[in-house]
């Protein structure tokens, strides 16, 4: 993966969160509340300051742009994640990957129910 | 107020920087997730608006590209670092869970503001300096009030003092500047001003001159002057009728002095020059003077005392019976230090109040302790994750130590604020008897003493979930299924029995209080104090230049229980001095003088002066003899009426009646005519003591005070108007004063019990409520735990009411070692409340018992909601979750 996405890593969890919802497609603020609510099973709950806090640095990083696609009347800045953006997304989710596959192998993961999966082999 | 302009104020603070780039932005979303929140309920709501603006607080986390210069900062601030970190950690997880950060916080607040409360009563009663220059050095001449011939002596004859004052109070009546009202005067000597660093705010002070026998002058107080002139300069120089004479006001006495309690009670209208030349003060029979005095630089107490002691065996062998007592031990002055003088009645009682509230802060630690340890339980699971992707032990200590200061520091918050509430009502409902109680303030000490001691409780309690977690097997605890903490079980344990101790402690003490308060108000007074309307008047003063003779007085009392008995509701009237619940408690004020009998034994009882129809309007039943009539004033020997302890005392197995006594230096004749058996004069709590009674138009037209009690048979108060005009018609510029019903006078001498007893009412109940909480909490707990146990108990066939009273029994347990220890406590502690019961004994078993039985309810309540959850669980539920 290319080079400044790995200064990026490993990402905070909120900005991991943040990622993930503007990776699916540009939103304003709420949406990305809303979107990062949902991803997280309502355990992630967002503020006003800090989500615009996180956007701003974000953004000040060039993980995220602001755009000002217009969403019909809305006056609202839109986010759009950036190709850095999504790299370093992508090596996030590799390092976690490797992560649990460590975690599993200690005998610390025990296979997991809730989402109806079988427990994985290792790959 | 709406919430989006006050998160729009706290952005702008708190968060400068998204409110200059994305104010709007923040500002529609926070409106729009407010709707959402409101949509969703009232809980929701609230848990969006203290995230929204809790977070605020946060620092954000540090992006990595950034990290790796971070490591070129210093250890200290990797320290500070750390700790900003747990902070933030904190409040986000306290945040992220309002309801048990709000609980624990409402906890401590509470048990931090009453300690406060307490400590700044403390202070300012018993550990602030006195307002005075050179506040150590300040002495006071103790056992009662002194004669104006010692005082001179003293003055003249002590060279271990710098100064020396006296201060004769008392209460007179003003004439001029609106209608006639009785002051309280305070006649002081020349030093006196000085001696307590007072001066006036206007006008002049009290000069050489005005010590001279026709100086007729005064100084006013500041209240006096804007209640009366409303604050009006041109009263100065201005002339008033005080007692009788004319004097000129020339100045206002500053309004921050406040005299010492024994110059009447710190309240004085008028300050006028004392003069020793007067004839009462020239007399050696009579005492009136509290004395004061600055100790001399380089002389100690005991020096002083030594001096004063040699001059009264000196007095004394001049004036042997004045000085010396039956047993021809001399009658000594005990020099004491000004505070100690002031506080020495109370201090037991604030230590008291300490004591309680301590243990109520305790109670409130243990309680929280554990909550958290409960809660940090569940978290187990979370450290020993954090733990094993590598924080050190150190560091999940650290952190949970945090938090337990957090969480002590924004309860010393709410309690500061709580504190202050406190200090208000404390201040509105005490009984009046602490000295300086009015200048209780919230200040910088008493601010360090809640900061300290919120600190120091978030240590205390927050040691236990650290030191815990500092033993956290990271492996085991994730390996094994269920949570279950081993050590722990006994640590929670150990903290129910302590709060349950602990509670029954603060139960017994205030059960012990409320039963002196009820055993003082089953005392029988000796007279029937309902219907009962009593005034004061002072016609005239002492000495020879009063404008009322002793002929005008006694004129005045008969036409006044003429007039008076004449008037629709009022049975009968009587007056005299000394009487009943005037003067209540320790302070008393009356005449007492020596009587002996044809044996040539002495007592030295009570002399109470009263007219005709005394004990029938007082409904004081006479146990022997008859009561005195108007006429008995003209017989020789006096008829007197006798109190049956004093009669047995003089006269043992002899019938009293017909017996004769010598009353006083004069050695007037008395004849025993009737005895009255228990009429309590000093208080409820106070024994009867010796007490005659002799009639006042023989005896006591010399004093210039008189006491008038009307019987009626309609509503008392609404007599007054009535009164007061009888009396003006009488005498237009004597006022009456001191209004009250008898049955609101034995109310007022209950006062301090009353609020005593409220008050440990209050911290028990405030106990038994975070004991019931701490039981009810460890025992969810306790079930929680077992869900495997009790299903497999349910499994092979064990019936509800099994479960149910296994979780009982296990609670009863916990409690029943915490009444043992308490009860325990309880005995060893009673003690220390000798002083402040009455009637019933401090280690009461009676009380014990029942404060027992309270405690042991409580606990089987507490245990109840668990126990019913215990005895549902599903079996099946359980066991699947294998």
């Amino acid at each position: 993966m290319p080079a400044d996405a790995d200064a990026f890593l490993p990402l905070a969890p909120r900005d991991l969160l943040i990622l993930l919802a503007l990776a699916a497609e540009d939103r304003h603020g709420y949406a990305v509340v809303q979107a990062v609510e949902a991803e997280s099973d309502g355990r992630v709950l967002l503020d006003p300051a800090n989500l615009y806090r996180a956007l701003k640095r974000l953004g000040r990083d060039g993980l995220v742009t602001e755009t000002d696609a217009a969403h019909g009347s809305d006056r609202r800045r839109v986010y759009r994640i950036t190709g850095l953006g999504r790299d370093v997304l992508r090596g996030e989710t590799v390092r976690l990957e490797r992560l649990t596959a460590t975690a599993r192998e200690l005998g610390l993961l025990p296979a997991s129910r809730r989402d109806g999966r079988r427990p994985e082999t290792a790959s | 107020m709406s919430w989006r302009r006050l998160y729009d104020r706290a952005l702008r603070l708190a968060a400068r920087d998204v409110w200059t780039s994305h104010r709007a932005d923040a500002l529609d979303l926070f409106d729009d997730l407010y709707r959402d929140a409101r949509r969703r309920g009232r809980r929701a709501t609230t848990r969006f608006l203290a995230r929204s603006f809790l977070r605020l607080l946060e620092r954000p986390p540090r992006p990595a590209a950034r990290r790796i210069s971070a490591s070129r900062h210093s250890p200290e601030s990797a320290h500070m670092t750390n700790l900003l970190r747990d902070v933030h950690l904190t409040l986000r997880g306290l945040s992220q869970r309002p309801a048990f950060a709000v609980t624990i916080v409402a906890i401590l607040a509470v048990g931090i503001g009453a300690t406060t409360t307490i400590w700044s009563v403390v202070d300012a009663v018993l550990l602030r300096r006195l307002p005075y220059p050179e506040a150590e050095r300040l002495v006071y001449f103790d056992e009662g009030s002194h004669r104006g011939p010692d005082f001179s002596e003293w003055r003249e004859g002590l060279g271990s003092f710098a100064a020396l004052a006296a201060a004769w109070s008392g209460s007179v009546d003003l004439v001029g500047g609106g209608t006639p009202e009785q002051v309280q005067v305070a006649r002081v000597s020349p030093a006196f001003f000085d001696l307590f660093g007072a001066g006036t705010a206007l006008g002049r002070e009290l000069e050489e001159a005005d010590f001279a026998a026709d100086a007729a002058v005064a100084i006013i107080d500041h209240r006096l002057w804007q209640r009366r002139w409303g604050a009006d300069p041109s009263v100065l120089g201005r002339q008033v009728r005080l007692d009788g004479r004319p004097t000129t006001i020339v100045g206002i006495v500053d309004p921050d002095f406040d005299p010492p309690p024994a110059v009447h009670g710190s309240k004085v209208d008028v300050w006028v020059p004392l003069r020793l030349q007067h004839g009462v003060l020239q007399d050696r029979r009579v005492h009136v003077l509290t004395v004061f005095g600055r100790l001399a630089p380089g002389v100690d107490l005991t020096a002083a005392q030594g001096e004063v002691d040699a001059l009264r065996e000196r007095q004394a062998e001049a004036h042997p019976e004045i000085y010396r007592g039956d047993d021809g031990t001399v009658h000594r002055v005990p020099l004491v230090p000004l505070r100690d003088s002031m506080v020495n009645e109370v201090r037991e009682l604030l230590a008291m109040l300490l004591g309680a509230v301590g243990l109520l802060l305790a109670i409130a630690c243990v309680d929280v302790a554990i909550l958290l340890l409960a809660r940090g339980t569940q978290r187990r699971r979370e450290m020993a994750l954090r733990g094993a992707l590598g924080a050190s032990r150190l560091r999940l200590s650290a952190q949970l130590l945090t938090e337990s200061l957090v969480l002590g520091l924004l309860g010393g918050v709410g309690g500061w604020g709580l504190a202050h509430l406190g200090v208000q009502l404390f201040t509105r409902f005490q009984p009046g008897d602490l000295p300086r109680i009015d200048t209780v303030a919230i200040d910088l000490r008493v601010l360090a003493f809640c900061l300290a001691i919120s600190l120091a409780t978030g240590i205390v309690f927050g040691l236990l979930p650290a030191l815990q977690s500092a033993r956290v097997d990271a492996s085991s605890t994730l390996k094994d299924g269920s949570s279950a903490a081993p050590g722990r079980g006994r640590i929670r344990g150990a903290l129910v029995v302590a709060e349950v101790a602990l509670a029954l402690t603060l139960l017994m003490g205030a059960g012990v209080l409320m039963r002196s308060l009820v055993a003082m108000l089953r005392v029988e007074p000796g007279f029937d104090t309902g219907g009962l309307l009593t005034f004061s008047l002072t016609p005239g003063s002492w000495g020879e230049d009063s404008t009322y003779s002793k002929e005008q007085r006694i004129r005045l009392v008969d036409e006044l229980r003429r007039e008076l008995a004449a008037l629709p509701g009022v049975e009968s009237v009587t007056a005299g001095w000394g009487l009943p619940f005037v003067y209540t408690g320790g302070n008393r004020c009356c005449w007492q003088a020596n009587v002996l009998n044809d044996e040539g034994k002495e007592l030295i009882p009570a002399i109470h002066p009263v007219a005709e129809d005394y004990f029938a309007t007082l409904r004081a039943p006479l146990v022997a003899g008859r009561a005195l009539t108007r006429r008995d004033a003209e017989r020789t020997p006096t008829p007197a009426v006798l109190e049956r302890g004093t009669a047995e005392a003089l006269f043992a197995d002899r019938s009293p009646l017909g017996q004769e006594l010598l009353l006083g230096s004069k050695k007037d004749r008395l004849v025993v005519v009737g005895l009255v058996d228990g009429v309590h004069h000093w208080g409820l709590a106070q024994e009867v003591g010796e007490a005659v009674y002799v009639p006042y138009e023989r005896f006591g037209g010399g004093l210039p005070g008189i006491q008038v009690a009307v019987r009626t048979s309609v509503d008392p108060l609404s007599l007054v108007p009535a009164a007061r005009e009888l009396v003006a018609t009488l005498d237009p510029e004597l006022p009456i004063d001191e209004v009250a019903t008898m049955e609101n006078r034995v109310g007022r001498s209950l006062a301090a019990p009353r609020f005593l007893s409220g008050l440990l009412a209050a911290f028990a109940a405030a106990a038994l409520f975070l004991a019931v909480g701490g039981i009810y909490s460890s025992m969810s707990y306790w079930v929680s735990q077992r869900r495997r146990e009790l299903g497999i108990r349910v499994a092979v066939g064990a019936l509800r009411r099994d479960l149910v009273s296994l979780v009982v029994r296990h609670g009863l347990l916990l409690a029943g070692l915490g009444l043992a220890v308490g009860a325990a406590l309880a005995l060893a502690g009673g003690r220390w409340l000798e002083s402040l019961v009455w009637g019933v004994s401090p280690t009461d078993p009676a009380t014990l018992a029942a404060a027992m039985a309270v405690l042991a309810a409580a606990a089987v309540l507490a245990c109840l909601a668990p126990a019913v959850r215990a005895a549902h669980v599903d079996p099946v539920k359980v066991l699947r979750a294998e």
